[in-house]
């Protein structure tokens, strides 16, 4: 029986050469599929990374009660004060979270783009933060670094720069990068300076800390609650996060499945045809093998096999064009909770390509299937005398 | 018999074959119309922007407010017609469905510059006179289950009440555009003066104002901007359809990459209904001898090729284009809270330009082929 | 007065590539056919025999002399109009048919009636005509699959002689068929030689066939060899 399967299938894979043209039709069209849902998936990823990268589970954010995000936060410097006095903080950062206007380089429009008053604490806070060029800002001064994507995707942010917001004008005197972060597409500027320049003196959005190791979340959130001078919502960055990515990376998901979904169909059709017209080359060839006593199952197996080979070959080749043609491609796209952009890269990862991999294989399994039956069922005598 | 049918028959030679290319070429078909559907909003080509309206708003954020005081600033500059306003409430109706529109505006002026809108008179007048009234298009009813004089509570994020309790307004009707399959874009309104007296505000999120001459749309902009300018708030004044492609493009190149996509896909099926025709062409070739030999001219036996591609193009296309039509109404149905869609009639017509184009492509080299043709050769080619 | 006309007829083939030898396939052929003869045309395999006909029925030009059909010589015309002329002048049975597999018996004769005028009623009327000349009217409605080789054989000439044409240009009609169907299938064509005045030219390998025709014509190696009357008592001229 293995003997059998395996001779007919090696007979088969090696005559793949002879019908190139037609074997080539399930591989372009599942390659088209594979190529389209990495493409589309590793946008989602790549959004989706922006929020994940490097976050510390001992940070937390606290935002005042019933914001959903940093913009329609609105805090004063005295809640920060209040907060560093309580023991389980660690690093205490206010931050002040504003937008400017600033046109970007690929519609030469003006876009959104976010202003971050910090102090030093915001630094402490994020070790993952490197000056790439530059150096930091000096407080007090109207001085301000870039993060690395909005560098990329925004005009006239160059070291050297200066930028009007709000009638100040600042000075660009470093570029950053965080991993990958969301803070990558922002300015970041001393607190002192932002509040003056857009009016919020005293003013801040959000306060960032890091929690003392082992501490509690849902204690430091009664304990918060209790006190009556404050109004404050804390948590992890990581729940906050995931709250802001799951709008973006939902659409996107769904919109990958859809379109793969309908993809796949055609490409399904697809494969149908190769196999069919894969069989029907192979008539004689398979009546002639069962007429001298092979079974209608290795047979089966054979064609099988030979559609998953193909199938992979095709996922292989869609995975990677997408691999090639989008891997740390940047885009940036509208962060519905602040209005602002937010740049992120196309990223494709092991895991979709796997699942690029599955794909092609349930494709080639259906699209096998039916003409494999077929070619077992096939009457002998009528194959051979080629009816 | 005549030229048609004789065609169809010669396509239709190996029906399985034919029919799955067909349906596999169909598909890319339904993903043009359901994804040109999303991109035109991206592109806000969609029609309903009335060129003669334009919006002033923050120059430094569209979500920045504006002084209260503009109003009257506003509609004093020449060729100004009448002014209104709204602001970005960020209500939702149900937690975490942020995605509708819900403004604050003044019910006296808002339907005067958005005269296109239509609301019955007597709503129109409970909507002025009472201080909690709202109204919604008529799809917002549907998706929600209300009624007209239902009290609905409302949560915002820009503008919490204290002890996170909902705002509650009451639903005194609805109102509509020009155009239904606009209904989607409209947005759920109430009185500012609720907004107002609640929050003490003393700013809107945006002016909109009608002009006479939409020829004089720049002039005005600059007009209303200079009287702002070197104020701490500056605005920023364009058409309404400027606005909306402004906004649009923030999301990035949607547009570009539905191109992508599409070109992906078409470039994936074109070759595939390519190989089923070079396929059928060359199986055909002591056929195509034999046509000549009666007397079939190089240039017919070519043409009856081009025309099998446009057949086989054109089946697709009709029916990618009515499934497409079914899955952009479906998906609009299923997801019209996360994505906007718009299906125009342009959409349709683009997929029948490309079905023309693909059918003349997918047929052009066994038309080729079949030109060439000699006789002598192909007849004894079997 | 000759309906066609061969005048030192030769035809070279040239091999791909430098430096192979060209094929003289035909050489100085000359050839004269009457109107309503009845022609055989036998000789070995790659004597030539199809080449020739090729030539006379407008489907190849000759490399060198001339081939006149009706006193025009067939290398004035431009492709199209030797398309025309085909469809005009010449009827064409091959041996292995070349019906149409797509198309019924009746469409398939139709099919060179879609470059004339007649409307599409008129079509159906001309084939059906042709099909009873024939003896398959009754089977109008099939598919070539669907019919014997000797059926299909008939369609093949119902549908050369739809048009009207002058000249039938026969390449082994007989040469894939049994005795008996042949024999049917060369009776068809006399009939329609002394009956409906077709002039028809016919490449056999088989000297039965070869008998119902009025004269025949050898050839070997590109020449011809001889020619000479048919002695079949079948084939008394009218």
């Amino acid at each position: 029986m293995f003997k059998q399967i395996f001779s007919i299938t090696l007979m088969n894979i090696l005559s793949i050469p002879s019908r190139w043209s037609t074997s080539s039709v399930i591989i372009v069209g599942i390659g088209g599929v594979v190529a389209v849902l990495v493409a589309i998936f590793s946008m989602a990823v790549g959004l989706n990374k922006v929020f994940e990268n490097s976050v510390d589970e001992n940070r937390t954010i606290m935002v005042r009660s019933g914001a959903n995000d940093e913009m329609s936060s609105n805090l004063h410097i005295d809640d920060a004060n209040l907060v560093a006095s309580r023991t389980f903080f660690e690093t205490v950062a206010p931050e002040l979270y504003c937008v400017a206007n600033v046109p970007k380089k690929a519609t030469g429009y003006p876009a959104n783009i976010v202003v971050r008053g910090v102090t030093d604490a915001s630094f402490d806070l994020r070790p993952e933060l490197r000056i790439l060029e530059g150096n930091r800002f000096t407080l007090g001064k109207n001085e301000l670094i870039v993060g690395r994507k909005a560098q990329q995707e925004f005009d006239g942010l160059e070291i050297g720069d200066r930028v009007t917001i709000r009638e100040v004008t600042w000075t660009v005197v470093g570029y950053f990068e965080a991993d990958g972060s969301a803070i990558e597409s922002e300015l970041w500027a001393g607190l002192t300076s932002v509040q003056s320049a857009f009016r919020f003196e005293g003013g801040i959005s959000v306060v960032r800390a890091r929690v003392q190791h082992g501490m509690d979340i849902k204690s430091i959130r009664t304990s918060l609650d209790d006190d009556p001078r404050l109004s404050l919502a804390i948590q992890t960055e990581a729940d906050w996060y995931e709250r802001q990515a799951s709008t973006g990376t939902l659409v996107i998901r769904i919109f990958g499945w859809v379109i793969t979904i309908i993809m796949s169909i055609g490409a399904i059709f697809a494969a149908l045809n190769t196999m069919y017209s894969a069989i029907a080359s192979r008539k004689y060839e398979i009546a002639t093998l069962r007429a001298i006593g092979f079974g209608g199952f290795p047979v089966v197996v054979s064609v099988m096999v030979e559609a998953l080979l193909l199938a992979v070959l095709g996922g292989l080749l869609g995975a990677g064009i997408a691999y090639v043609a989008f891997n740390g491609f940047t885009v940036s796209t509208l962060n519905t909770s602040s209005f602002s952009q937010i740049a992120f890269d196309f990223a494709v990862t092991p895991e979709l390509i796997g699942l690029g991999l599955v794909v092609s294989l349930v494709l080639g399994l259906i699209g096998g299937l039916f003409p494999a039956i077929r070619s077992a069922t096939l009457p002998v005598t009528n194959a051979l005398r080629g009816e | 018999m005549n030229i048609f049918s004789f065609i169809l028959k010669s396509l239709f030679r190996h029906k399985l074959r034919v029919t799955l290319t067909i349906f596999s070429l169909t598909t890319a078909f339904v993903l043009f119309i359901l994804l040109r559907s999303v991109a035109v909003v991206f592109e806000a080509g969609w029609s309903g922007l009335d060129e003669s309206r334009m919006q002033t708003t923050s120059k430094y954020s569209m979500i920045q407010m504006l002084p209260l005081s503009y109003g009257s600033q506003i509609a004093a500059t020449d060729g100004v017609n009448s002014v209104t306003h709204a602001s970005w409430f960020g209500g939702s109706f149900v937690e975490g469905d942020t995605n509708v529109a819900t403004f604050a505006v003044d019910p006296d002026t808002y339907f005067q510059v958005y005269n296109d809108y239509e609301v019955a008179p007597d709503q129109l007048e409970k909507f002025q006179s009472m201080r909690t009234a709202a109204l919604a298009p008529s799809s917002l009813l549907e998706r929600y289950g209300w009624e007209i004089g239902q009290q609905i509570p409302c949560i915002s994020t820009i503008f919490p009440r204290s002890n996170d309790e909902p705002w509650t307004f009451e639903l005194v009707g609805t109102y509509a555009g020009q155009n239904s399959n606009t209904d989607g874009f409209l947005a759920f309104l109430f009185n500012y003066k609720y907004l107002h007296e609640t929050y003490d505000l003393g700013s809107v999120g945006w002016y909109v104002f009608s002009i006479d001459d939409p020829e004089r749309s720049t002039e005005i902009a600059q007009a209303v901007d200079s009287k702002f300018a070197n104020s701490f708030d500056e605005t920023s004044t364009m058409t309404e359809s400027e606005g909306a492609r402004e906004f649009m493009s923030q999301w990035g190149d949607i547009s570009l990459m539905v191109t992508g996509i599409l070109s992906a896909v078409f470039f994936t099926m074109v070759l595939l209904t390519m190989n089923t025709m070079i396929q059928s062409y060359r199986e055909r070739i002591p056929e195509f001898a034999v046509l000549k030999t009666l007397g079939f001219s190089n240039t017919k036996v070519a043409c009856f090729m081009i025309f099998e591609g446009l057949l086989l193009s054109g089946l697709s296309a009709l029916l990618g284009i009515a499934f497409g039509v079914i899955v952009t109404s479906g998906a609009q149905e299923m997801f019209g809270n996360l994505v906007f869609m718009y299906l125009e009639l342009e959409t349709i017509i683009w997929g029948a330009v490309i079905a023309t184009v693909l059918g003349l492509f997918v047929g052009i080299i066994p038309a080729i082929g079949a030109n060439r043709l000699r006789i002598v050769d192909a007849l004894h080619a079997r | 007065m000759a309906l066609i006309a061969l005048q030192q007829v030769g035809k070279t083939y040239r091999r791909r590539g430098k430096g192979q030898p060209s094929i003289e396939v035909l050489k100085d052929i000359n050839l004269t056919v009457r109107k309503q003869e009845f022609i055989a045309l036998m000789g070995p395999s790659g004597s030539g025999k199809t080449t020739l006909l090729n030539l006379i029925g407008g489907l190849d030009f000759a490399t060198s002399g001339t081939v006149n059909v009706n006193e025009i010589a067939l290398n004035t015309y431009s492709g199209k109009a030797l398309a025309r002329w085909r469809a005009d002048t010449i009827g064409f049975v091959f041996q292995f048919y070349n019906l149409l597999p797509v198309l019924t018996a009746e469409q398939n004769v139709a099919l060179p009636l879609m470059l004339t005028k007649l409307g599409s009623r008129d079509r159906k009327q001309h084939a059906q005509n042709a099909l009873d000349v024939v003896g398959l009217l009754d089977r109008a409605k099939h598919t070539p699959a669907k019919l014997s080789g000797g059926q299909q054989q008939r369609v093949a000439i119902a549908r050369a002689i739809v048009a009207d044409p002058e000249i039938l240009v026969c390449d082994e009609p007989t040469g894939d068929l049994d005795r008996g169907t042949a024999e049917e299938i060369l009776s068809l064509l006399q009939i329609l030689n002394r009956d409906h005045n077709k002039t028809i030219l016919m490449v056999t390998h088989d000297p039965k066939a070869a008998e119902y025709a009025q004269r025949v014509v050898y050839l070997d190696k590109g020449s011809l060899v001889s020619t000479a009357e048919s002695t079949n008592e079948n084939t008394d001229t009218t």
